[in-house]
């Protein structure tokens, strides 16, 4: 558990080392504050609780609209990269074994990339409080965090982890920003799509059912239990994966 | 004027990742495939303009944005003696040539197909459609991979500025100061009047971006 531990911590931090990565996240910030945050005289005080819950919901999914691009093609070579350097063959001469090696390069990666994530929502939650938002907003919005946000960027973190060990690295990242729009947000209508079915990440499910609110004027909508469903078919996707990625791993320390 | 030699066509091919060609070419018999199905279709103008408007773009910066600093050659390409601005633009206008061609076979498949592309303007003016974007991406991914020297920092940019400005393309739309900077102006409305001002201001970026990158470049050391 301890190397579990320190693996997850030394990947975070090497993660978090990355200066674009935060560059480009601020840039996005700057961009979702400057186009949609409620500055208006109205004051806060005039929405009641569902209001502002279903208010942090819809801010929730418009943080997913955007910002898992960005993580997922950060997280794209922090396995991959090891290969390429050499050090998988100097990790594997230690006493690590694949599902630590697995679990602290996921959860190292996936903490890093959630953590400007959480830096918006509470800074965004911060501001409407500063505006007269009662202050149990924190936890509400915390509570759209976990629900909505953390999700997503947990499925999309084992695959940018493990794909690109199948292919080359910029193929994934063109691949995954075309995905995350053809399969959270592109209208059935035009092609065929995941997106609509259980298998959607962005969390629409979560935000609609959880949260009351939704985006767009025909939105579906959804029941709870649609949502747990999508919720655990995340979760099973995700598992699955780190299964394959660990059968991958072993198969090439065999060739090794 | 100090001539340098130009690296033989036949070698830039042959240092040419597979990846720089399977993905593009994927991409352009996947779409040319999906117009074949839709053809006749309300929807089949908008599968044509997806790949001319936006596929390509995309897949032209982030091939752009590893072109040069995920070479596994990079201390040997930098200790020779050629000037920035030469290996720049051999490299990228590698991605811009296919690019390119891949384009321009499309239009062919397009019309193959019987696939009318006068909706998006005349000859000159469709090319246009995907040429401004794509080397507007390019440049950004060419700046931003070098000012932090790292070519994920160059993708990343990239892909937040293509999905950006394709999810939110109506609130691109609205005004005139953020139809200006929209990529994708050509694709989404060829014929508004506003364009030939975007694609200018664009092409200005780029030029701007684009000497940026030479700038960066030239101090080759912080690339090592």
């Amino acid at each position: 558990m301890s190397m579990l531990w320190h693996l997850v911590r030394y990947e975070y931090r090497m993660s978090t080392r990355r200066a674009g990565m935060w560059i480009v996240f601020a840039l996005l910030a700057l961009f979702y504050f400057a186009s949609s945050l409620r500055t208006d005289a109205d004051p806060a005080s005039s929405l009641n609780t569902a209001e502002w819950w279903a208010y942090v919901g819809q801010w929730a999914f418009t943080l997913n609209l955007f910002l898992p691009v960005v993580g997922g093609i950060l997280a794209a070579d922090r396995m991959q990269r090891d290969e390429r350097l050499g050090v998988i063959e100097l990790l594997q001469s230690t006493p690590l074994d694949r599902w630590t090696y697995i679990l602290g390069k996921y959860f190292g990666t996936l903490f890093s990339i959630l953590t400007p994530v959480l830096a918006l929502v509470i800074l965004l939650v911060g501001l409407l409080v500063a505006y007269g938002a009662p202050p149990a907003l924190f936890a509400m919005g915390l509570g759209a965090f976990l629900l909505i946000n953390v999700p997503a960027y947990a499925f999309i973190t084992i695959f940018s982890l493990g794909c690109p060990l199948i292919m080359p690295v910029r193929i994934y990242q063109v691949l995954f920003t075309g995905y995350w729009f053809w399969g959270n947000f592109l209208n059935p209508d035009f092609l065929p799509t995941l997106a609509g079915t259980l298998l959607t990440p962005c969390g629409k499910y979560a935000m609609n059912a959880f949260f009351n609110t939704t985006v767009g004027v025909d939105a579906p909508t959804y029941t709870a239990l649609e949502a747990v469903l999508n919720l655990a078919l995340l979760a099973d996707c995700i598992l699955l994966a780190m299964v394959a990625l660990e059968r991958l791993l072993a198969r090439r320390a065999r060739r090794a | 004027m100090k001539k340098y030699p130009l690296l033989p066509l036949r070698y830039i091919v042959a240092a040419l990742r597979p990846d720089q060609w399977v993905l593009p070419g994927a991409l352009w018999a996947l779409f040319v495939l999906i117009v074949w199905m839709v053809r006749g279709d309300p929807s089949d103008t908008q599968v044509v303009t997806a790949y001319l408007g936006f596929v390509l773009p995309l897949v032209s910066g982030i091939l752009a944005a590893n072109a040069i600093l995920d070479d596994r050659a990079l201390e040997l390409l930098l200790a020779a003696p050629r000037p920035a601005w030469l290996t720049l633009t051999e490299r990228l206008g590698v991605t811009v040539v296919s690019q390119a061609l891949l384009a321009l076979a499309y239009q062919g498949a397009m019309a193959f197909l019987g696939m009318d592309l006068a909706f998006l303007g005349n000859l000159a003016v469709r090319q246009l459609a995907w040429l401004i974007p794509t080397l507007g991406l390019i440049a950004v991914a060419t700046a931003f991979s070098f000012l932090l020297a790292q070519s994920i920092a160059g993708a990343l940019l990239v892909g937040a500025i293509w999905i950006v400005q394709t999810i939110l393309h109506g609130w691109f739309l609205v005004t005139p100061w953020r139809r200006h900077l929209f990529l994708f102006l050509g694709a989404y409305r060829p014929g508004h009047p506003d364009l030939p001002t975007n694609q200018a201001l664009l092409a200005g970026l780029t030029l701007a971006l684009l000497l940026l990158a030479w700038a960066l470049f030239r101090r080759q050391e912080r690339y090592l």
